[in-house]
């Protein structure tokens, strides 16, 4: 009898035992998807000259829904490590069918043009490539000459003579900007206080809007703006034909000049090529053209008067007229493009089969002679995308790749009459291979997590640092890419944060690389010590 | 938890014979595996044959972390079945208490038996300063799913003797469910954590028995 309770209560204990021994929840790892954000805009700074670009950079989000914009990591400090700008907007606050958000990134560098890029996130854009070309202030580059002068101020604060000085011309830049400062004037802050001192240091930039280049260095990056007053006085979108443009600053004892006294003169040269909308014919004395205005810190042009072109004294047709405020002036025509519908743009290009690759696609003029717009595309098979703040007049498109061959060429004859457009990107000369890069990454007591999203670059291993390019966005710690070949070796570069994280000379040894990182495990070639540090501290955030 | 039930069932007592005893019980239950009704016949005094049906209607919610995750769990477990069971009193012979012991066999077919857990964040995920509501995170949905039909095996304590036209038994003993079928999908932020499926398959493979611990009130016939 008392045998058989025993065995009975043994049975039953384990039984009970059975169903108590194991936590459900054992060994479960709740994982948070790390594509919180699913609309993003990188930003890639480059000095205008290939110079490194300084590390403290200041990055600040204004406009209308600045609320809904963070970086990439979820902070709403921006960071530009290595001059990556990644964005990110709100899971609560992205666009909707109809609703295209609007912001502007302000980015400063000791040194450098202040810079207020306007960026548009539509519905369905989860991504855009944003080229920012960074200007030193006092360097010239294949598109922009760089004049200083000091004007000798009297002890009331005004100009003591004339003073006259021009933009230099260059191998590069044919045309100049010249300056005339009469005696007599006072200069102005920003708040109206004169300012005093001993002289006012001016500099002024001029651009070659006929230079390709020049294009990325148009107030905005653009020559869209979405902030434009116009001759009526009404705000709205429009596009910009720039005959010439220039960047004139002024300073007083470091305090910078916003108005004068009494007016300043400004004689723009232009670019011969132009042909003004009205006439289609090249630019001739006795055309007339607008000038607007542009305020770097606000992002809005603003139509100030317009000009009778003519022959300045070097007998290069220009447009000269007076000012008594600073800022950076445009010259040429402007199109209104408020009422405007971006055409929808699909790529074809089965080659890629699942890759992504990120394309150069340009806007030029009908004739092929200037370029309208650029921008970098990561383009996939059957992504969709829309060519925004075109002009309503015919223009031609083409799609490189990075060794500027040209992929796919075309028309449209009206970009703002919304028509769907579908380019079918050809296959590059080179074999293409598909090659697939896998991150996995273990954090120490919560196993397997998900990794955050981020751009990932790349260039070829030893190449200098001013050669990274952008090989795509690893997804869930994956990126396939039709940029890398198996047999080669790459440096590579990731942006988190304030962070830069580079992995030197690694082989693609096959198109499948998979890589999983563990405290226990692997942690890098290099610094082995460091990477397991940066692995705890980025796991806390899991 | 048996030596209290040793002392409760010694309050009964039996002093009838066999022949006059009832041979048709019904009977009613509360167990751990439910609520029911059994209908009993004992042709002999050391065998009975019950019949009937259990119903366990089961919801709770509650705090738990999974890993050093605070979450809110809300469980919900149904279990109905419909049963027969054989009881044999092996030492009714004997003079003492353990007369009283029954040995049970039996099986059930479950015309209900799963449980469903919805897992949520308890609280406010913040993904660097973007706070993100648990409603925004997502759910974790676990479900499980046992065989239909489950053999019993246990044993008790009741009187094959009442002297009474009410008497009180216990009982004690175990299904066999086997391994369930379980799935684990999440949505939102956590569908990634469809990943832990297999962990969770391997965690509720420990839950292959369903214990019963049951009090019948027993009515004669």
């Amino acid at each position: 009898m008392k045998k058989f309770i025993k065995l009975f209560s043994l049975i039953l204990c384990v039984s009970f035992l059975f169903n108590s021994c194991r936590n459900p929840a054992y060994e479960l790892n709740v994982l948070f998807d790390a594509d919180v954000i699913q609309y993003k805009a990188t930003l890639i700074l480059k000095d205008a000259t290939g110079k490194t670009l300084p590390n403290n950079i200041a990055v600040s989000i204004s406009g209308t829904d600045a609320a809904a914009i963070y970086d990439f990591s979820g902070t709403k400090a921006i960071f530009a490590p290595a001059g990556v700008i990644t964005l990110g907007v709100a899971p609560k606050l992205v666009p909707v069918s109809g609703k295209t958000l609007s912001f502007n990134v302000g980015i400063t560098a000791p040194g450098y043009e202040s810079k207020n890029i306007p960026v548009t996130i539509a519905f369905n854009q989860f991504s855009q490539v944003i080229n920012v070309t960074m200007l030193q202030t006092v360097v010239n580059t294949p598109a922009s000459s760089v004049a200083t002068k000091d004007i000798t101020l009297g002890v009331d604060g005004k100009s003591t003579v004339v003073t006259s000085f021009s933009t230099p011309n260059t191998g590069t830049v044919a045309q100049s900007t010249t300056i005339t400062v009469p005696a007599g004037v006072q200069f102005k802050s920003a708040d109206g206080t004169i300012l005093t001192g001993g002289s006012v240091s001016a500099q002024a930039i001029n651009f070659s809007s006929a230079s390709p280049a020049a294009l990325a260095l148009f107030p905005g990056g653009k020559l869209s703006g979405d902030n434009v007053v116009g001759a009526d006085g009404k705000t709205g979108t429009s596009f910009f034909l720039p005959a010439g443009f220039t960047d004139i600053q002024m300073f007083v004892g470091g305090v910078e000049v916003k108005n004068f006294s009494t007016p300043i003169a400004i004689g723009i040269q232009l670019d011969p090529t132009f042909k003004p909308q009205g006439t289609g014919a090249a630019l001739k004395a006795g055309d007339v053209l607008s000038i607007y205005s542009y305020q770097t810190a606000t992002g809005q042009f603003k139509f100030e008067t317009t000009g009778i072109v003519g022959y300045d004294a070097a007998n290069k047709l220009s447009v000269t007229f007076s000012t008594n405020h600073l800022t950076v002036f445009i010259v040429g025509d402007v199109v209104n493009t408020t009422t405007c519908k971006a055409p929808k743009v699909t790529y074809v290009a089965p080659w890629l089969n699942g890759s992504s690759a990120p394309l150069t696609v340009q806007i030029l003029s009908a004739d092929g002679a200037k370029v309208l717009a650029s921008n970098t595309v990561l383009v996939t098979d059957g992504k969709v995308d829309s060519f925004v703040g075109l002009p309503p007049v015919a223009v031609k498109y083409q799609v490189l790749d990075a060794s500027n061959t040209v992929l796919a060429t075309g028309t449209i004859a009206d970009p703002c009459a919304g028509a769907d457009i579908v380019i079918t990107v050809g296959t590059p000369a080179n074999p293409v291979q598909n090659v697939t890069l896998q991150l996995n990454v273990v954090c120490p007591g919560k196993g397997s997590i998900v990794v955050p999203n981020f751009d990932l670059f790349y260039k070829v291993a030893g190449a200098p640092n001013s050669t990274y390019a952008l090989l795509g966005t690893a997804v869930k710690g994956q990126i396939k890419t039709a940029l890398l070949k198996v047999g080669s070796s790459y440096d590579f570069r990731a942006t988190w944060k304030n962070e830069i994280k580079v992995v030197n000379n690694r082989l693609i040894s096959s198109i499948d690389l998979s890589t999983t990182v563990d405290q226990n495990g692997y942690l890098g070639d290099k610094s082995p010590n460091g990477n397991k540090a940066l692995l705890i501290e980025a796991c806390k955030t899991q | 938890m048996l030596m209290g039930m040793h002392v409760n069932a010694q309050t009964a007592k039996t002093e009838i014979d066999s022949a006059a005893r009832s041979k048709f019980y019904i009977s009613a239950h509360v167990a751990t595996q439910g609520v029911g009704l059994e209908l009993k016949y004992a042709p002999v005094a050391a065998f009975n044959v019950r019949v009937g049906a259990s119903m366990l209607p089961f919801k709770t919610t509650g705090v738990y972390s999974v890993r050093s995750e605070p979450t809110d769990i809300s469980l919900k477990a149904e279990f109905s079945n419909a049963h027969a069971m054989f009881d044999w009193h092996p030492f009714l012979k004997e003079p003492s208490f353990s007369r009283k012991i029954i040995v049970t066999a039996g099986a059930a077919y479950f015309w209900k038996d799963r449980g469903d857990a919805v897992v949520s964040y308890r609280g406010t995920y913040n993904y660097g300063d973007i706070p993100i509501s648990s409603e925004e995170l997502g759910q974790l949905y676990g479900s499980v799913r046992w065989n239909k039909v489950a053999p019993y095996l246990g044993f008790g304590f009741e009187n094959a003797f009442p002297s009474k036209k009410f008497n009180v038994g216990f009982a004690i003993g175990t299904y066999y469910m086997g391994k369930p079928d379980v799935t684990l999908t999440g949505t939102k932020f956590l569908v990634r954590n469809n990943s832990n499926e297999a962990q969770f398959r391997e965690n509720m493979s420990y839950y292959q028995f369903l214990p019963v611990l049951q009090v019948n009130f027993n009515f004669s016939l």
